[in-house]
C-alpha cells in the first residue's frame, strides 16, 4: 500500500474529529462529510469500497437505539417521564442534592442491567422535564446521568455493546465481568460522586423554589393514557428478561430492541408517520457515519500499523501491554466513539495473542478503559451523544466545555483507579 | 408445513394488505419482514445485508434531503407561479407549462414532494380562473409518472431497476429518455383533445393571474441560488458516477451534505421532513421479497417462463404489459421489487444486451403502468389526497375513465418502441 494512503485517510480522520469537536458546524454533518469524503477517496485510491462502507455500519448498535428510540417516543406520549418526574421530585423533598443521588444511582444501576443509551433515552427527559418543572438548570443532573451510565455499564456483561462485544470476543461470561469490573468501578463510582458534589457545589447550595407546587400535583394524572402505558411497560419487561437472557438465547441487542419496538408499535398502533418522524435521526446518523470514517482507517490500514507499533513497544511484558492497551483505550475512546473503538481493538488484541501473548488481562484492561474513558468528551460515548443532543432542545445545552467542566476530574480518578487496579492486582486479572 | 410454503403465504398476504390500504402500507411490510425474521425464516443480518438495497435507500435519502431543502428556499412555488404567469393566464398554456415543469421536476428529483408543491399551487390558480381542477390534476399525474422515467432517479421503478442490473444514469437517459418524449407529447395532444371545451377564461380572471408576483414565492433567495447549484452539481455527478466508479447513491448523498453544509439549516429539522416510512416501506418488501428469491420459487416461475417460448421479443412484450396492468392496480414500487429477481432469473441465459431490453421493458410497464389508476404510485395518491378537500375532488372513477387509456396507448407505444429500436 502507498504510504500516501495512511497519511491522508489520517488528515480526512483528524480533521473531521477536530470539525465534531470544534461545534462550528452540526456534529452530524461533520461525520456525514468525513464518511462520504473517505469513501470517495477509498474509491478512488482503491483502498476503500462503497460495499465496504456499508459493511463497517454496525447495524446492530443501530438497531439498538432506533428500536429503544421507539419505544420511548410512543412511552412519553403516555406521560410516563411526567409521572417518574414528579415522583422523583417527591421522593427528594426538593433537596437538589438528593435528587442528584437519586438520579444519579438509578442511572448506574439501570446501566448495569441495560445499555446506557436506552438507559439516558429513559432519565434524560425525566430529568429534562422535572428541571424545567423546579425552574433549574438540568445540566448537572444530566451530566451526572451520562457519567455515572457510563461507569455503570462497564461493570456488567450487558452494560453497554462494548462488553458484549468483548465477552464475545474472549469468552467472558456475566459473572467474569462482575468479579474482575465491578470493584474498580465502584471505587470510580464513589469518587466521582465526590467529584460531582464539588463541582456543582454551587447548584446544590441552592434548592428550587418551586418544590412546593410540585409536591402538591398528583402523579398519577400525569399518565394520560394509562392502557398504553401498560402495553409498553409489558414490552419493556419483555426486552428486559430478553436482555438478561442474552447469553442463552444468543439473540443479538438489537433484535431484542426491535423485537419490543415491533410488540409496542403492533400493541399500541400509532401512526408509523408520527412516530418515524420523532426517531433522533440525527444521532443514528451521526454514528452510521462515524462507523464509515472508521471502517476507512482501518482499510487505509492505520489501525494494523498502531498494532504493530503497540507489540513492538510493549513486548512481552504482560503488565506493560495491559497498561498501555488501558491507556490506549481509556484515551482513544474518549475521542472516539466507544463502538467503533472497541471494533477496532478487538482484532488488534486478537493479533496480539497470536504472538504468544497471554491477552486475558489485555482484554480487562481494554473493558475497563473502554468502559470508563467514553466520559472523556461528548462524542466519546453513544449515552453521552444522545444526553447532549437532548439538551440541545433546552434552553441549556451542554457544550464541549460544560462537559469537561465534570468530566475531566471523573477522567482523571479513572485513570489512576485503573492503573493502580492494574499494576496491583494484574495477576487477578490473568 | 414446509417454509417455502409459510414465505409465500407472509409475501402474498403483506401484499394483499399493501394493496388493499387498510392499514398503513409502511406497517404492513415491515410486519410481514418483521414474522420472516422472527420465525427464523430469514436470518437477521441476511435480511439486512444481502436483500436491503441500501443503494436505493441511500439514493432516496440523499435526494429526499435535498428536495426538503429546495423546498424550503420555495424553488418549487417560484417555478409554477412563474409558469402561470409566462402563459398570461390562459388556462391551455397553463395547463402545458405546469404539466412540463411537473415533468421536468419528477424527471430529477423525487415525484411526490413535487406534486406536493404543485397541485396546491394549481389548485390555487384553478379556482383564481374559476375553471375546474380535472384537466389540470389528471394532466400532473401522467406528466409526473411519464416525466420520472426519463432518468435513472425520476421514478422509484427505475431506481431500484438501475440498481439492480447496475445501470448507469446515462444509461436511462440514451435508452428511456427519448420515449418519454414522444409519450408525454402524444399524452398532452390527447389530453388537449380530450378536455377541449375546458379551456375558455373571461379576460377579468386571466389579469389576476398576471399580476401575481413570483418572486414573493421566494422565502430564501439565497438559499434558491445554492440549492440550484448544488442540485445542477449533483445531476452532473450523476452523469458522470459510472467513470468514477461511484454508486448513485453516494453521488446523492456528498449532494445532500453539500448543501446541508452550504445551507446551514440545522439538519434535525431537515431529517424530520424526511418521508422515513417510504423509507422503511421499500425495506421491508426488499425482506419480503429476497425471502420469496431464497425458496427458488422465483427461480422456478422464470424457468417455466422461459420453457414456454424462447423468443426474447415475446418475453420482453409480455412483461411490458403484464408489468403495466399490475402496475397500475397493486402500486408500482411493490410490483417492481417482486419483479426483479424474476427478470434476473430470465436474463440469466441472455447476452447482456438482451437482458438490458428486458430491464427497459419492466421500467416502462412498471412506470408508466403506474399513470393506469391513482393508486398505481404514491404521487398519484399524493395528488388525490390533496385534492380531497376541494370542491371537485379527483375520484379514482374521474382519473381512470382518463388515466387507463392514456396509459394503454403509451404501453402500446412502448411496445413499437421496444420492437423497433431493439429487435
Amino acid at each position: 500500500m502507498p504510504p500516501y494512503i495512511p497519511i491522508i485517510a489520517g488528515l480526512v480522520f483528524v480533521a473531521t474529529y477536530a470539525l465534531i469537536l470544534s461545534e462550528k458546524i452540526h456534529r452530524t454533518i461533520a461525520a456525514l462529510a468525513g464518511a462520504i469524503l473517505i469513501v470517495i477517496l477509498g474509491v478512488r485510491l482503491g483502498f476503500y469500497s462503497q460495499e465496504e462502507a456499508l459493511e463497517a455500519v454496525d447495524f446492530n448498535t443501530l438497531g439498538l437505539l432506533f428500536g429503544m428510540m421507539i419505544i420511548v417516543n410512543v412511552l412519553a406520549r403516555t406521560g410516563f417521564f411526567r409521572y417518574l418526574a414528579i415522583r422523583s421530585v417527591k421522593i427528594s423533598r426538593g433537596n437538589f442534592w438528593r435528587l442528584l443521588l437519586l438520579l444519579g444511582i438509578t442511572t448506574a444501576l439501570v446501566s448495569m442491567l441495560v445499555d446506557n443509551v436506552t438507559t439516558i433515552l429513559f432519565m434524560a427527559p425525566t430529568t429534562i422535564l422535572l428541571a424545567d418543572m423546579l425552574g433549574i438548570n438540568p445540566v448537572p443532573l444530566l451530566m451526572t446521568e451520562a457519567l455515572l451510565s457510563n461507569i455503570g455499564g462497564t461493570a456488567t456483561l450487558v452494560g453497554d455493546p462494548p462488553n458484549v462485544m468483548i465477552g464475545s470476543a474472549a469468552n467472558f461470561t456475566f459473572n467474569d465481568f462482575v468479579i474482575h469490573l465491578l470493584p474498580p468501578v465502584l471505587v470510580v463510582f464513589l469518587f466521582s460522586l465526590l467529584v460531582l458534589r464539588f463541582t456543582f457545589r454551587r447548584e446544590i447550595g441552592k434548592n428550587p423554589e418551586n418544590t412546593e407546587r410540585i409536591m402538591r400535583m398528583k402523579e398519577n394524572e400525569a399518565v394520560k393514557d394509562k392502557k398504553t402505558l401498560g402495553k409498553c411497560l409489558f414490552s419493556l419487561s419483555v426486552i428486559l428478561v430478553l436482555f438478561l437472557l442474552q447469553e442463552r438465547t444468543g439473540l443479538l441487542p438489537s433484535s431484542v430492541a426491535l423485537l419490543g419496538a415491533t410488540l409496542t408499535l403492533v400493541l399500541v398502533r400509532p401512526d408509523p408517520k408520527e412516530i418515524l418522524r420523532d426517531v433522533e435521526w440525527v444521532v443514528l446518523l451521526f454514528f452510521a457515519a462515524l462507523f464509515i470514517l472508521i471502517g476507512g482507517i482501518e482499510k487505509a490500514g492505520i489501525i494494523s500499523f498502531l498494532g504493530t507499533k503497540m507489540i513492538g513497544f510493549t513486548g512481552s511484558n504482560l503488565l506493560l501491554a495491559t497498561l498501555t492497551v488501558f491507556l490506549v483505550a481509556i484515551f482513544g475512546s474518549a475521542i472516539i466513539d466507544r463502538v467503533p473503538f472497541t471494533i477496532a481493538m478487538i482484532p488488534l488484541i486478537k493479533y496480539m495473542s497470536a504472538s504468544g501473548l497471554n491477552v486475558t488481562p489485555l482484554w480487562w484492561g481494554l473493558a475497563l478503559g473502554v468502559g470508563l474513558g467514553g466520559n472523556g468528551t461528548p462524542i466519546g460515548s453513544s449515552a453521552g451523544v444522545v444526553t447532549v443532543s437532548l439538551s440541545e432542545r433546552t434552553r441549556n445545552p451542554i457544550s464541549l466545555k460544560e462537559w469537561l467542566k465534570s468530566s475531566s476530574l471523573v477522567m482523571l480518578v479513572s485513570v489512576i483507579v485503573g492503573v493502580i487496579t492494574i499494576v496491583f492486582f494484574l495477576r487477578l486479572f490473568s | 408445513m414446509s417454509p417455502t410454503l409459510i414465505i409465500l403465504a407472509v409475501f402474498v398476504v403483506t401484499y394483499v394488505f399493501i394493496i388493499l390500504e387498510k392499514i398503513h402500507r409502511t406497517t404492513a411490510a415491515l410486519l410481514g419482514a418483521g414474522i420472516l425474521v422472527f420465525f427464523n425464516l430469514l436470518p437477521f443480518s441476511e435480511a439486512f445485508e444481502e436483500y436491503v438495497d441500501f443503494n436505493v435507500l441511500g439514493l432516496l435519502l440523499g435526494m429526499m434531503i435535498i428536495v426538503t431543502i429546495m423546498k424550503r428556499a420555495g424553488t418549487f412555488q417560484y417555478a409554477a407561479i412563474k409558469v402561470a404567469r409566462i402563459a398570461r393566464g390562459n388556462p391551455w398554456y397553463i395547463l402545458l407549462g405546469l404539466s412540463l415543469i411537473t415533468a421536468v421536476f419528477s424527471a430529477f428529483l423525487d415525484n411526490v414532494t413535487t406534486v406536493l408543491i404543485i397541485v396546491p399551487i394549481t389548485l390555487l390558480i384553478t379556482d383564481a380562473l374559476g375553471k375546474s381542477p380535472l384537466p389540470f390534476l389528471v394532466s400532473e399525474v401522467l406528466a409526473a409518472n411519464i416525466g420520472g422515467t426519463a432518468t435513472l432517479i425520476g421514478d422509484p421503478p427505475n431506481i431500484l431497476v438501475g440498481s439492480a442490473a447496475n445501470l448507469s444514469f446515462n444509461d436511462f437517459l440514451i435508452n428511456l429518455a427519448p420515449l418519454v418524449i414522444i409519450v408525454l407529447a402524444v399524452t398532452l395532444l390527447l389530453l388537449r383533445i380530450i378536455f377541449r371545451g375546458h379551456f375558455g377564461v373571461r379576460a377579468k380572471l386571466q389579469e389576476r393571474i398576471i399580476r401575481i408576483d413570483e418572486k414573493k414565492a421566494i422565502k430564501d433567495r439565497l438559499l434558491l441560488k445554492k440549492s440550484l447549484w448544488v442540485f445542477g452539481l449533483t445531476i452532473l455527478g450523476f452523469l458522470f458516477h459510472h467513470k468514477f466508479g461511484l454508486r448513485p447513491a453516494t453521488i446523492a448523498l456528498m449532494g445532500a451534505v453539500f448543501l446541508l453544509l452550504l445551507s446551514k439549516i440545522d439538519p434535525g429539522e431537515v431529517f424530520r421532513e424526511i418521508e422515513w416510512p417510504t423509507l422503511f416501506f421499500f425495506a421491508g418488501l426488499f425482506i419480503l421479497v429476497g425471502s420469496l428469491e431464497r425458496t427458488g420459487l422465483i427461480e422456478r416461475l422464470g424457468g417455466s417462463i422461459t420453457g414456454l417460448t424462447r423468443s426474447p421479443l415475446l418475453i420482453c412484450l409480455l412483461l411490458l404489459w403484464i408489468s403495466a396492468l399490475a402496475s397500475a392496480f397493486m402500486g408500482a414500487v411493490p410490483l417492481t421489487v417482486a419483479l426483479i429477481p424474476l427478470v434476473k432469473h430470465l436474463g440469466m441465459g441472455l447476452p447482456l444486451e438482451e437482458t438490458a431490453v428486458l430491464w427497459w421493458a419492466l421500467a416502462m410497464g412498471a412506470c408508466f403502468g403506474g399513470c393506469g389508476t391513482l393508486v398505481g404510485t404514491a404521487a398519484s395518491m399524493v395528488v388525490a389526497g390533496i385534492s380531497e378537500k376541494h370542491r371537485s375532488p379527483l375520484t379514482f372513477r374521474k382519473y381512470i375513465r382518463i388515466g387507463m387509456p392514456l396509459m394503454l396507448l403509451s404501453i402500446l407505444i412502448s411496445s413499437l418502441y421496444l420492437y423497433l429500436r431493439y429487435f
